[in-house]
């Protein structure tokens, strides 16, 4: 028996800033993403039925948000939903009180987009889970629906090319 | 300088990640003992890892609206009863008055109910429900039939306010959906299907001859109205049903 919908979305919601943030990195913007989420878990709510085993919610709905990008981008759905003002903005990000930090903080932020853009699409997102999500092997491949061997094959990959990158751009930078 | 071999490589990323089993731990564990191309490998993922954990912590908080859109999703909870004692009572109540009620499962399809449910809730879920605002019947029908392509009957309902419209898809099918917020603060939507549409074949086999309403899989009521042929009305709510009937039963036949 299925858990009550309000016990279900209780227990989703502490995985809400992981979906964002995966979310962000699939749709390149915030109120994107948030429409993203919001389907993800509507989507989740229903098929709950089908979570077989409770401790793995935060792949299960990785799982799910996946498939509903991947749907909305071959044009199952022609649109996540078009949001028009209301709660789908995009929040203005927060001033920083340390200028230097956060000029820093930015400098570091431009540099790994552009060595994890440098990825393909699939090692890139392998590498996000892993490191930035900390999911298992098993849990990468749930959510991408493919064999462990694979995600182990991706990770040393993403990791030598992103190194490489990183250290190229290094050498450039100090000439 | 020794550089890492490449059949190394994937025996360490995985090493590094706690996922290899105990032979190849004490073989990766021996091998980085000797191999100081390795060994460097390792440092390298330990930084790569940190800069990747801070640029993950950079990422801006959820917005506590986005929080707030999620939690309206679940249907807010209602007074306890037990509960096979209450679909029983309500059974009966609208069996009374000819009105079949069915728990869910109540063998209606599936994907409209999911779909209804959805819907209702994700556009409750916002500031603003919907996607063209009036409280003018004659307004809220010329958009719908400028945006969905068909004309649609929009009712006055005693006790409730028009919100306005949405479109939304019905077994894939463009929809027209009405919504309404009563004097309670309980919201309400009407959908009305284009005749004919597999949504409206489908809700109108689930009626039969008069109208029948279940709860659906989230819990929400819906209650379908038949007006013969392949044409229905439903309405979605966490509504008594009688209250989503007599709305219903305000389209024109």
């Amino acid at each position: 028996m299925p858990v009550s919908a309000r016990a279900f979305i209780e227990r989703a919601l502490e995985h809400l800033p992981v979906l964002r943030r995966v979310g962000r990195r699939l749709t390149g913007s915030a109120a994107e993403a948030d429409d993203l989420v919001q389907e993800t878990l509507a989507r989740a709510l229903e098929q709950r039925g089908a979570l077989r085993e409770t401790e793995r919610l935060k792949a299960w709905l990785l799982a799910v948000q996946r498939t509903v990008y991947l749907n909305s981008r071959r044009g199952l759905r022609p649109h996540l939903e078009v949001l028009e003002g209301g709660l789908g903005r995009a929040l203005p990000p927060e001033p920083s009180a340390d200028l230097e930090a956060e000029l820093h903080a930015r400098t570091l932020s431009a540099e790994m987009k552009a060595a994890l853009d440098s990825l393909a699409p699939e090692w890139r997102d392998t590498l996000w889970l892993r490191e930035v999500e900390e999911l298992s092997y098993e849990e990468i491949a749930q959510v991408q629906g493919c064999p462990v061997g694979t995600v182990r094959s991706r990770l040393a990959r993403a990791r030598l090319a992103m190194l490489d990158f990183l250290e190229k751009e290094k050498v450039h930078g100090s000439l | 300088m020794e550089a890492c071999s490449p059949q190394w490589q994937e025996r360490l990323s995985a090493w590094f990640d706690g996922e290899v089993q105990a032979h190849e731990q004490q073989a990766v564990a021996h091998h980085l003992s000797r191999c100081a191309g390795c060994a460097r490998e390792a440092a390298r993922y330990a930084s790569l890892r940190q800069a990747l954990r801070a640029e993950g912590a950079a990422e801006p908080r959820v917005p506590p609206e986005l929080a707030e859109r999620v939690t309206r999703l679940a249907p807010r909870p209602r007074p306890f009863f037990p509960r096979r004692r209450l679909a029983a009572g309500l059974a009966a109540v609208l069996a009374s008055v000819g009105v079949l009620w069915t728990s869910w499962p109540s063998g209606m399809n599936e994907a409209l109910a999911m779909d209804l449910e959805r819907h209702h809730l994700k556009a409750f879920s916002r500031v603003d429900p919907c996607e063209f605002e009036s409280s003018d019947p004659a307004e809220v029908k010329a958009w719908v039939e400028r945006e969905v392509g068909y004309p649609v009957d929009v009712p006055v309902v005693p006790g409730a306010t028009l919100l306005g419209a949405r479109r939304c898809r019905l077994h894939g099918k463009l929809s027209a959906s009405l919504l309404y917020r009563h004097e309670e603060g309980k919201a309400m939507t009407l959908f009305l299907p284009l005749p004919g549409s597999a949504a409206a074949q489908e809700a109108a086999r689930f009626a039969g001859d008069g109208p029948r309403c279940t709860q659906g899989p989230v819990g929400e009521r819906i209650c379908v109205l038949p007006s013969g042929g392949e044409r229905a009305a439903l309405a979605v709510s966490e509504l008594e049903p009688a209250v989503l009937l007599a709305a219903l039963a305000r389209l024109s036949p």
